[in-house]
């Protein structure tokens, strides 16, 4: 049954802007990447070049197109009133919500490959005009997108939740500008190391120890973040 | 003829408002059921408690027998509250298909649907590109997904154009008479209540001020409709002979139809014109607005 409920939200993104985002948004991280490349005249350092690509999309792309995504899909809801149709279906209240945040953390998946998959792509096409240098890692880069995507769990949910709980997109469009500016300007400081919005960025520690520390609060956070949300939709009255 | 709806003390509030007050609500199986109320008058809040939209501070909802709630007579029940949601951007057999998923119906159900609303040829159409008819025909054939034995609808009509209420007359009709779908259609179109429903309630201020059978509220207080050339003699005669008259323009109005030939008898008798002598039947529109003008 709640397969069939996952099922059917990702049939209802056929046509939908948060599929087109989720195509568009790991392109432009690396169409800013091969520009970056090809603007040296050096040869460009194929492994600098992917931790490039995923610092760019930890930092930034990635809690752009969470705060968009989690909009998108909660104003699919909102905007035509579908709440009153899809919560008289029989259970649907905990498999409706449980599925919107599992769909969510596939689309972000999904981002991840994507961005691996183009990646990989870039650097072979910039390798026809351009110098390269080294060897790309495709297990380390496959590694670090995937732990940044278990670590941006949390960030997840937590913008899911604000945007199925409210009807207007605002709240949480203001909660991703906030978290993202805010993990811009706390990335280096002692206090940011548990701000929910850097942890796919600790992923690129240098220390093992913030490593682990992201993946915990990141996934751990974010499945207690899930059952809080499901806990909290399901007591509120459409 | 059973209860496919009951509702006992049925309490909303919504902080100082109390939007449903002590609502006792009888539905008959295989009833038109007309639930009539100004905007504001608590219909929709009533409907939604019925759907577990919201829950209600007091009193009890019984759906087929059982209490509200249980997860079987959700599949027992088919709505359309206010607006026709639909996923614009899906077609109209896409948006049929994610409620058909749910319910674990087969595919064929998309065509039943949409053939009962006469939707079949837009299928595959955007919904964006639908006209309101369209739409609310499309949330109709939704609610209609595995041929629920109740049907709720709240403001079916409301934005539809004459050609469309028409349409929209008929399918109502059809499926009851068809299928034995029981109806509950929420309004403030009195008209066309009074063309389709079997049952009527009145709701007032989350009241209610009657509930009954159509025919019971119309038939009880039949007129008599008379033009005379001199409707104030006309009335006076009549009252002298011990009827009810009165008049009302150019009309006397007698309460009461099975004295017609009495009655017309009398005023020839007394030297009137008789012009004109029907039966006047009282309309819903009347019923209605005596209520309010009762409960105010």
């Amino acid at each position: 049954m709640l397969a069939n409920y996952c099922l059917v939200e990702l049939l209802k993104l056929r046509r939908s802007l948060a599929l087109l985002l989720c195509v568009s948004a790991p392109i432009f991280v690396v169409v800013i990447c091969m520009l970056i490349g090809l603007h040296d005249a050096k040869p460009m350092p194929l492994d600098r070049y992917a931790m490039t690509g995923a610092a760019f999309w930890a930092f930034a792309m990635l809690p752009m197109s969470v705060t968009a995504l989690s909009v998108l899909m909660a104003q699919m809801e909102h905007g035509p009133r579908t709440w009153d149709h899809i919560l008289t279906m029989p259970g649907a209240r905990p498999r409706l919500f449980m599925a919107k945040a599992l769909v969510m953390l596939l689309l972000v998946g999904s981002m991840s490959a994507w961005l691996y998959i183009l990646l990989l792509v870039a650097a072979r096409a910039v390798a026809l005009v351009h110098p390269v240098s080294g060897l790309l890692n495709l297990t380390t880069l496959a590694s670090t997108l995937g732990r940044m995507m278990l670590a941006s769990v949390l960030m997840c949910m937590l913008q899911l939740w604000v945007a199925l709980r409210f009807r207007s997109f605002v709240p949480p469009l203001v909660l991703g500008i906030v978290g993202t500016f805010i993990a811009v300007a706390a990335a280096s400081a002692r206090q940011g190391a548990y701000f929910p919005w850097l942890m796919p960025l600790h992923v690129l520690s240098i220390d093992p120890a913030m490593q682990r520390m992201a993946l915990l609060i990141g996934s751990g956070g974010g499945i207690i973040a899930l059952v809080a949300m499901m806990a909290d939709l399901d007591r509120r009255e459409a | 003829m059973d209860t496919i709806l009951e509702t006992t003390g049925l309490t909303k509030r919504f902080g100082d408002q109390c939007a449903v007050d002590g609502l006792s609500l009888e539905v008959p199986r295989g009833s038109i059921y007309g639930f009539l109320g100004a905007n504001g008058a608590g219909k929709t809040t009533t409907l939604r408690l019925v759907l577990g939209l919201l829950r209600p501070d007091k009193g009890e909802i019984r759906l087929f027998g059982e209490r509200s709630g249980q997860a079987v007579s959700r599949h027992r029940i088919g709505a359309l509250i206010e607006t026709p949601s639909l996923y614009p951007h899906l077609t109209g057999a896409e948006n049929l298909d994610l409620t058909r998923r749910l319910l674990g119906l087969s595919r064929s159900e998309i065509g039943r649907t949409l053939d009962l609303v006469d939707l079949a040829d837009a299928a595959s159409k955007i919904v964006s590109g639908y006209s309101l008819g369209m739409k609310q025909r499309l949330a109709i054939a939704r609610a209609l997904l595995g041929s629920p034995e109740l049907l709720i609808l709240d403001e079916p009509i409301n934005g539809l154009d004459p050609e469309g209420i028409a349409d929209m007359r008929g399918l109502l009709r059809r499926l009851a008479e068809e299928t034995g779908t029981t109806l509950i259609i929420s309004t403030h179109m009195l008209p066309e209540i009074e063309l389709i429903a079997t049952h009527v309630a009145i709701m007032h201020r989350g009241r209610m001020l009657v509930q009954d059978r159509l025919d019971n509220l119309l038939g009880g207080s039949s007129l008599l409709e008379i033009e005379t050339d001199n409707p104030e003699q006309a009335a006076k005669v009549l009252c002298g002979a011990g009827f009810a008259a009165r008049t009302d323009g150019r009309f006397v109005l007698v309460d009461g139809q099975d004295e017609a030939g009495q009655v017309a008898a009398l005023l020839v008798h007394s030297g009137q014109t008789l012009r004109h002598l029907a039966q006047r039947r009282p309309s819903l529109e009347g019923i209605y607005h005596r209520n309010l003008a009762i409960a105010a």
